[in-house]
């Protein structure tokens, strides 16, 4: 492979008016992230770690604005049926878990993802398979006779093939910011192919995440996705149904990385000790993601409740029994060490659950 | 489509550039070896032209004028030749057959025009000698016959073989070895489709446990026993591996015979070269591979259903039902040697075959039947005096009348087997 594939449009200084938005540098002292920012967010909480304040500071940015952005197809007024399923089923939820409230904290960003183009030219080699199709039988004997029944199976031959390729491929998607796979764990794959040309109207009011993972710390994954582009090319070209060991020497030339920028909503809520807890909610398909936890304090109150009644029930018992109310006396006992051993549920609930969803 | 610019790149030896779907990728693939042993071929000696034809006992093709000998040009692969998956595509050309396009055949050699059999391979001029094979083209690449097992035997030695086999067995015409003009015996490769495959077959039954019981007899007032079956529903899975069954792909030549001669070892299979067919003849397949690996299937789900019933610990079955699923199917379709020939006597026409490898020999011969009823009276004879004199002794010939009837009966089975033996003998 070509060692060093980056002619590339120089990181420059922020400008003003930059991208012919009104947006401002600002970065985030806890969790080090930068984001590009309408002016009225400065002082606000980072919509990445959700613990620190937005603070002006200058950041390094390309000259050229995003060639892609994927617009926001869900409206937070849309979002309330998701936002309902996802905070329903959570037993002994946090007050602060409700539809309503994440749906007030919606936030709209911006996340990148490199997009890169370039040719490669060179040779490859691939074994490609090609299916085809077996007869194979099924025989069933009974009441003395014989019945016969055709089964057709699918196989697949596999041929090696090589040659050369030269080819263009144009925005190839590769991650710019380093918790993507996170990301897209969490609200799923974007639909890219409905992605506009940029315009600055399309990120009104939102902020944007600048790349923190450079084209050069990303080219290998991006020499992957050339490689998958060339290797599914290859497949089509020889006729194959499937490909594999699929090698090339080939050299990148002509590479240009612009960016795309996706949406998402970020909201989030408190749990006991108050720490904000993240919820990502993906600004096209409204794909809801992030931590279900239950609350602890709210589990330990119904404990106590539940071994303040088993407390009742017990004196209940011994007056019951001072009283010679013979037959009364055992049911309450019996119910108080029910709603003693009942104490348990509620108390461990929440820690058994939220080591679940880690 | 290849890419634009030109490069340095050299294709590794035997690949072949192929048609690309993309443009800017070219592709190359592995060539497929041009096969000559599937073109016509006339057989000359290179060293004085006359007809050249594969030798037995030289193991190659040579000229029996100037003594020219050259071994034949082929591999030994014994069971490993490979064998072919049941592609649909196969079994569309297999039905296809293979046609009728060289029924009229020119000869290279002298330019005569010859009238050939449909399902011949090969052919020998009339007015020049020369031998020729590969007259068929194959409806596909998968149906030439690619191996076969060269004959091991000398028509010589099946003519002194079939003397003997004619002079032997007492109910046979006793002029039969020394009178019968007995036709020169013709080498001819038979196609055969040989198959492979695991069968995993799944049974249910219900089966019958003896089980011995006392009761009390009212009657003779006494505890007596008695079998019991207890019949139960049970099930079980055979697996079972079939390699090599062999199945006749002509429909011309008497399964019987066939059957007698075998078994083919095919330990002793070589890569199919026309070499071996020089002079010889040679027959395609007429019976299609779909039909006789029903025939074979038929074989194998038999075989399989036997071995459920072996694995069944009683011999009291009932309301038996079996699955086979059949997998890695395979087949191949090679020529086996046969020698053929016939003879007439006494205005009837009689076959006889010899195994081209291993020389066994069988075939028809006519029996004198008089003998055969003879023998019968013979057999018999015994409980039709045993029952005479049993039934002149009254009361004391019942001894003697049971000794007839079981003389009878061993003189009936006798009479049976000598009679099917006799008849078979006949039969093809």
């Amino acid at each position: 492979m070509d060692p060093n594939p980056f002619p590339l449009t120089e990181i420059s200084e922020i400008l003003p008016n930059l991208w012919k938005l009104r947006h401002q540098p600002v970065g985030c002292r806890s969790c080090e992230q930068a984001f590009l920012a309408p002016a009225d967010w400065i002082g606000q909480t980072c919509p990445h770690c959700l613990q620190g304040k937005l603070e002006a500071q200058p950041a390094r940015l390309r000259p050229e604005p995003p060639e892609l952005v994927l617009p926001f197809q869900r409206q937070p007024g849309d979002l309330r049926p998701v936002l309902e399923s996802f905070t329903r089923g959570v037993w002994l939820a946090p007050d602060d878990f409700s539809p309503a409230i994440l749906q007030d904290r919606l936030t709209p960003c911006f996340w990148p993802m490199w997009l890169v183009d370039g040719t490669v030219n060179g040779a490859w080699q691939a074994e490609l398979g090609f299916d085809y199709q077996v007869k194979s039988s099924q025989e069933s004997y009974s009441s003395g006779g014989w019945q016969s029944r055709d089964v057709i199976e699918t196989r697949i031959r596999w041929e090696p093939r090589l040659g050369e390729i030269e080819r263009r491929y144009n925005n190839l998607t590769a991650p710019a910011v380093s918790d993507e796979a996170r990301m897209t764990a969490l609200i799923g794959e974007s639909p890219i192919e409905q992605a506009k040309c940029y315009e600055p109207d399309l990120l009104k009011g939102a902020a944007l995440r600048i790349p923190d993972l450079t084209s050069q710390e990303i080219w290998p994954q991006a020499q992957t996705a050339f490689e998958r582009a060339a290797a599914g090319d290859c497949r089509q070209a020889g006729g194959g149904q499937h490909l594999r060991n699929f090698k090339g020497q080939v050299k990148y030339a002509g590479l240009n990385w612009t960016q795309l920028l996706l949406p998402v909503y970020v909201t989030y809520y408190f749990d006991d000790q108050g720490k904000r807890v993240s919820v990502m909610i993906n600004g096209a398909t409204g794909q809801v993601g992030g931590r279900r936890m239950a609350s602890q304090r709210k589990g330990l109150r119904w404990a106590g409740v539940s071994l303040l009644l088993a407390v009742a029930l017990f004196v209940l018992a011994l007056v019951s029994y001072a009283h010679n109310l013979a037959v009364f006396s055992p049911l309450m006992w019996l119910l108080g060490f029910l709603a003693a051993g009942f104490a348990a549920v509620p108390a461990a609930w929440p820690l058994i659950w939220n080591r679940s969803k880690l | 489509m290849t890419p634009s610019t030109p490069s340095s790149f050299i294709p590794p030896p035997g690949y072949q550039p192929v048609p690309s779907a993309v443009a800017g990728i070219s592709l190359y693939a592995p060539g497929k070896a041009v096969d000559l042993n599937s073109t016509p071929v006339t057989y000359e000696c290179p060293q004085c032209g006359a007809p050249t034809r594969f030798e037995v006992a030289a193991g190659g093709v040579a000229c029996e004028h100037c003594g020219f000998q050259a071994p034949a040009r082929a591999a030994p692969v014994g069971r490993q030749a490979k064998e072919t998956e049941f592609t649909l595509d196969a079994l569309a050309e297999s039905r296809q057959g293979w046609g009728v396009v060289r029924r009229q055949l020119h000869c290279d050699a002298c330019g005569a025009e010859l009238e050939v059999a449909e399902n011949a391979l090969t052919a020998t001029c009339p007015f020049c000698a020369s031998n020729q094979v590969n007259l068929r083209q194959s409806p596909g690449d998968h149906l030439r016959p690619r191996f076969l097992v060269p004959f091991a035997v000398q028509a010589a030695d099946c003519q002194r073989q079939a003397r003997e086999w004619l002079g032997r067995g007492w109910y046979h015409p006793k002029a039969l070895a020394s009178t019968t003009a007995l036709q020169p015996f013709t080498g001819i490769y038979l196609p055969f489709w040989t198959f492979s495959a695991q069968v995993n077959a799944g049974w249910r039954a219900e089966v019958g446990h003896e089980r011995i019981e006392s009761y009390y007899d009212a009657a003779s007032k006494s505890t007596r026993t008695r079998t019991r079956i207890d019949w139960s529903w049970e099930s079980g899975q055979v697996e079972a591996a079939y390699r090599d069954l062999l199945v006749l792909g002509s429909a011309h030549v008497s399964r019987v015979l066939l059957q007698r001669i075998q078994p083919f070892q095919l330990n002793g299979l070589v890569t199919y070269s026309p070499d071996y067919l020089a002079g010889w003849q040679a027959q395609v397949y007429d019976v299609p591979l779909e039909t006789a690996w029903d025939q074979g299937k038929a074989q194998m789900r038999e075989q399989s259903k036997q071995q459920c019933y072996q694995s069944i610990r009683s011999s009291h079955v009932r309301n038996f039902s079996m699955t086979a699923d059949f997998g890695d199917e395979a087949w191949r379709f090679i020529l086996l040697p046969v020698y053929l020939t016939a003879y007439r006597f006494d205005h009837r026409v009689f076959q006889v075959l010899v195994n081209g490898q291993s020389g066994k020999i069988a075939g028809q011969k006519p029996v004198d039947w008089w003998k055969i009823w003879l023998a019968i009276a013979v057999m018999l004879l015994p409980a039709l005096v045993a029952g005479l004199i049993g039934l002149t002794q009254r009361a004391d010939g019942i001894g003697i009348l049971i000794l007839a009837l079981g003389l009878l009966a061993l003189g009936l089975v006798g009479a049976g087997m000598l009679y099917r033996r006799a008849a078979s003998a006949e039969e093809a």
